[in-house]
């Protein structure tokens, strides 16, 4: 398998928040969900690894190649949490800038997306609502023939229409052979439709990586009643909570689960499951600790 | 490619071109001395200057530079072209309205439409304005940069404004092609220090 993107041991240290020793790869052909909650490290290690960060240790490989060698981000496309754009220019203004930076620009890629997403070539980006900036930021990634497509939480603030429409273009862009995208979220409903791989970040480490049909298949979601909760449960569950009407937990055990507790319900996870029991069970451990 | 981060920096301050060239004529015009051009150029630089790289951080271009198929090393390299050519244009419009102004004044005409000493004085304090402004606005922002720059530029104004006389008094003859040769040589390190500061930004 080859890999568009390696990160090895990466780490950033500031007062209040460190990325330690960050491992992953994206295969190529894959769509790769960087999951985890807000703070967790998504945008450090994606600007990291573009080398907007200057990480404390580490190696970052974009294609085979260091990624200090700039000419790699002309196979690139990025979509940053925060869109950098230079609000008093015109959408055409900041495209010609952009346009001119890569090797490869086709115009006709982005004039298709600028009558598909019915972009006002000469309104200034300041006059643009946040829906509409992100569309320009998908015209401006994805007109460049990328290989690879980053983005930084981009369907965060969107109306649900824009995010349906978001995903609809990713699907076409991985038609294409040898493509690949890394896409940081904490909303996980978007990557139960599109992701084919997950890595679940949680206080600057990464906590669980994997394909996501895999995870899936191999976690379930118990849910019984209160008092069968005993300690051997317990140690068979990745992290669990107790309400009035019993208990519900995430394990990576089912089968045993169910020997042990045959009445109790187990269901398939949603990502979200998956993230939210492993943070959990991150954050209790950390307190311990 | 370096020529596009040029026409970036221009069509970033193009708004605030018409208030810097208000001030050049209003210098040219009003202050018709021989440190015309010397005044002009470092005003207009610091009007223009100042503006990119606000800009730069307040829409953060240089997260947006750092996204695409730039070097470090480029967009610095582009910022210090952007002030020679600033200077340039500094010296075609100071030369354009004396041209005009000599028309109608005689005053204008004995200072002389064109000097190559002081064209070459006025690259002389452009480059060492230029030489401690990008550093300074690399390595504190440009909010912070802002007054000392204010600070900067006023004292260089003062001095300009009574070089003259102190230089005169003095009886230091002034050797403009020495000048000039050093404050490129101080642009030429100060692009260096940019250089690794801004190796070593975060963005």
């Amino acid at each position: 398998m080859s890999y568009v993107m390696e990160i090895r041991g990466l780490e950033k240290h500031y007062t209040d928040f460190s990325l330690c020793n960050v491992d992953l790869s994206l295969a190529e052909g894959m769509v790769t969900g960087f999951i985890g909650v807000n703070g967790a490290g998504k945008t450090t290690t994606i600007k990291s690894a573009l080398g907007l960060i200057i990480p404390d240790a580490g190696e970052i490989r974009f294609f085979g190649n260091s990624c200090s060698d700039h000419n790699v981000k002309n196979r690139i496309g990025v979509i940053l949490d925060i869109q950098n754009f230079y609000e008093m220019l015109t959408l055409k203004e900041m495209k010609n800038i952009v346009a001119k930076s890569f090797k490869k620009w086709d115009e006709r890629a982005y004039q298709g997306f600028i009558s598909r997403f019915e972009l006002p070539e000469r309104k200034k980006i300041k006059e643009l609502s946040k829906g509409m900036r992100m569309k320009f930021a998908i015209a401006l990634a994805l007109s460049h023939n990328a290989d690879l497509l980053i983005m930084d939480e981009p369907t965060s603030g969107l109306d649900p229409l824009v995010r349906a429409e978001l995903l609809d273009i990713l699907r076409e862009y991985m038609r294409t052979e040898g493509r690949t995208v890394f896409f940081s979220t904490h909303i996980t409903s978007d990557l139960d439709k599109i992701a084919d791989y997950l890595i679940l970040i949680d206080n600057g480490r990464i906590i669980m990586q994997g394909e996501k049909d895999a995870l899936i298949d191999s976690h379930g979601v118990v849910k019984g009643h209160a008092g069968s909760l005993n300690d051997e449960i317990k140690k068979l569950l990745v992290g669990f909570r107790v309400n009035a009407f019993g208990f519900s937990g995430l394990t990576h055990n089912k089968a045993k689960i169910h020997a042990l507790l045959p009445d109790a319900l187990i269901e398939k996870p949603s990502i979200e499951d998956l993230m939210l029991y492993y943070v959990r069970r991150d954050h209790d451990a950390a307190q311990s600790y | 490619m370096l020529l596009n981060l040029i026409k970036k920096d221009f069509i970033v301050c193009r708004a605030y071109v018409w208030f810097a060239a208000l001030y050049g004529l209003a210098i040219t015009i009003f202050m018709p001395f021989s440190f015309g051009p010397v005044l002009m150029s470092t005003g207009m630089n610091y009007l223009l200057l100042s503006t990119i790289h606000q800009m730069d951080d307040r829409c953060k271009g240089s997260a947006l530079l750092g996204t695409l198929p730039y070097s470090r090393k480029q967009i610095v390299f582009a910022r210090y072209c952007t002030s020679m050519v600033l200077f340039a244009a500094c010296i075609a419009f100071y030369t354009v309205i004396m041209l005009i102004a000599s028309q109608f004044s005689n005053s204008f005409k004995e200072i002389g439409i064109f000097t190559v000493e002081g064209t070459l004085l006025a690259f002389a304090v452009s480059c060492l304005f230029s030489a401690i402004f990008i550093p300074l606005n690399y390595r504190l922002g440009s909010e912070k940069a802002r007054y000392i720059n204010m600070i900067g530029f006023i004292g260089l104004f003062v001095l300009n404004m009574s070089s003259s006389e102190i230089f005169g008094s003095a009886g230091v003859d002034i050797n403009v092609y020495v000048l000039a040769s050093v404050a490129a040589a101080i642009l030429a390190v100060s692009y260096f220090v940019s250089v690794v500061i801004y190796s070593k930004k975060d963005f």
